[in-house]
């Protein structure tokens, strides 16, 4: 059990033993997974976090706690190896877990210092350290039964066993028990790979719920500017709009209009075009017949309305000279679509760890 | 509104230019531009579910146009951002909302028979002129946003990149 000094999000994190001694990096604690919450609730752990609380019973399964404990009960001196933070019960406690057989087992603390920390306390991935995990693997590889030997022997209860990689800038894999601590020291910040997806998956979890709540709020607002926008367009556009001509064409005589009409048909001296409106279609008729386009295609015409559903044209603009046009344009945004759509699954994917877009490649 | 694609390659000319001066803004980055320039083209929703359909089901007005627009454009990009990690959020909004810009922009230069755009400033009711330069579905569009695309990607491959001291990446 380690403790490191740093910011305490919740009030029982997880059990913590405070060591401070100028130097000493590392140490040989035995750890007890049931009796974390009593422990707990006896310390004032301040502003201390526990980084960690790891166990690895594997590479001691062979060496009963029991003996070990035996082997140095005169000279225990309970809780001086937790500078005297924990309390008496502990070892009691302790005592009972270690007859209970292999269950129990002294936990390795390897400690490396951590660095590569940004200032959101976030690992800076880039600095990831795999000379670390090599060792911390090799280790664990060595096997149960050499597992003693690579503990340290048993000292005076209370004397800790240093065991400092030797590294820096190491983070330890997902399954590496034993190098999973590390002192906080000024811009160091306890890390392990397991700790930050922790910390991470809970800090997604409620961040997942705050996008989706603005995400709902905007795509409300969203609704209520299409809302909006169509309720108050009619005050601003200068124009009658196509439903207002098509339910009440003569009221409007007289005033200038924009139109936007597929061309039916093509007579000597005028044409006749569809105009589409939120109602239904119209029919209307402009006397002009100089225009380069076949029925299908579309124009704009900005011109009087005249009685009889005739506009008399100021200008007309052929948008496509045909229905064909139509099929270039929707095909070749498609294409356009299709390109980003592409580009953009190549360089980005979805976390569904947190439903967010992450950059491939970057962790 | 000129076709997508003739829009996309006019922001991918203009990132990759910005590009030159920002050394951060990369490929994957530049996409996220590109695909704020459809943001505009959203209005083709009506194409799928018309408007008329969606008053019908809420019994108030409605329509798809202020996706064509900047109020349009500033939501949706946020909604977009939404989506990605938050450590992103600074650089992807500004992305997509410049994509969306863009694609604004181009969609105020086609021709209007009155010589103004639509109300794509919404929600300023202000038809901006237009110098009425294509309409919709001119091919010649995506010609001359070809050419220069290909220009400034060949500018940006052989000129920049191998310049002494480029920091482009």
């Amino acid at each position: 059990m380690v403790g490191v000094q740093g910011p305490r999000s919740e009030p029982k994190a997880i059990l913590c033993t405070v060591f401070e001694r100028p130097g000493l990096r590392v140490r040989e604690v035995p750890v007890i997974r049931e009796h974390e919450d009593r422990v707990l609730g006896r310390f004032d752990l301040g502003n201390w976090i526990a980084v960690l609380v790891e166990l690895d019973d594997r590479p001691l399964r062979s060496q009963p706690l029991e003996g070990r404990l035996e082997a140095h009960a005169v000279e225990f001196d309970p809780g001086s190896g937790f500078g005297r933070h924990v309390p008496d019960s502990v070892l009691p406690s302790l005592q009972r877990g270690a007859d209970q057989g292999s269950d129990r087992s002294f936990v390795r603390v390897e400690i490396s210092h951590c660095r590569a920390v940004d200032a959101d306390g976030d690992v800076v991935e880039d600095e990831m350290d795999p000379g670390v995990l090599a060792d911390a693997v090799a280790f664990e590889q060595r096997g149960v039964d050499r597992a003693g030997e690579e503990v340290q022997p048993p000292g005076l209860a209370g004397e800790s066993v240093q065991r400092d990689l030797g590294r820096r800038g190491g983070l330890v894999t997902d399954d590496d028990e034993l190098a999973h601590i590390c002192f906080y020291r000024q811009a160091d910040f306890p890390v392990s790979i397991r700790n930050q997806k922790e910390r991470a998956e809970r800090a997604s979890g409620m961040d997942l719920w705050v996008r989706l709540g603005v995400g709902a709020l905007l795509a409300v607002s969203l609704f209520g500017v299409g809302v909006h926008y169509e309720a108050v367009e009619d005050d601003h556009d200068p124009y009658p709009d196509e439903e207002q001509l098509r339910e009440a064409y003569e009221e409007y005589v007289g005033e200038r209009a924009l139109l936007f009409g597929t061309v039916e048909s093509i007579g000597d001296s005028q044409f006749v075009m569809t105009v589409q409106s939120d109602a239904g279609s119209f029919e209307m008729t402009v006397p002009e017949n100089d225009i380069a386009v076949d029925p299908g295609g579309v124009v704009q015409v900005y011109g009087i309305l005249d009685p009889d559903r005739t506009v008399d044209p100021v200008r007309i603009v052929v948008v496509t000279e045909s229905g064909d046009a139509d099929l270039y344009k929707y095909g070749v945004s498609a294409v356009g679509a299709l390109v980003v759509a592409l580009l953009f699954v190549r360089h980005w994917r979805l976390d569904t760890d947190a439903w967010t877009l992450e950059v491939r490649g970057d962790g | 509104m000129a076709d997508l694609l003739s829009t996309i390659l006019v922001t991918y000319s203009l990132l990759t230019v910005i590009r030159w001066w920002i050394d951060w803004l990369d490929e994957r980055w530049i996409v996220l531009a590109l695909a704020g320039t459809v943001i505009p083209d959203l209005t083709r929703i009506d194409l799928l579910l018309d408007a008329r359909t969606v008053e019908q089901a809420v019994g108030v007005p409605f329509t798809y146009a202020p996706l064509g627009s900047l109020g349009g454009v500033v939501l949706v990009s946020a909604i977009v951002t939404l989506a990605f990690a938050r450590r992103h959020w600074r650089r992807v909004y500004p992305l997509v909302l410049t994509g969306g810009f863009v694609g604004l922009f181009v969609d105020g230069l086609r021709i209007f028979a009155d010589g103004r755009a639509g109300f794509y400033l919404y929600p300023v009711w202000w038809r901006p002129p237009t110098p009425g330069l294509f309409v919709s579905a001119d091919p010649r569009v995506l010609v001359v946003t070809a050419a220069l695309a290909a220009g400034i990607f060949a500018v940006d491959r052989f000129v920049i990149e191998e310049s002494p001291g480029s920091s482009s990446p």
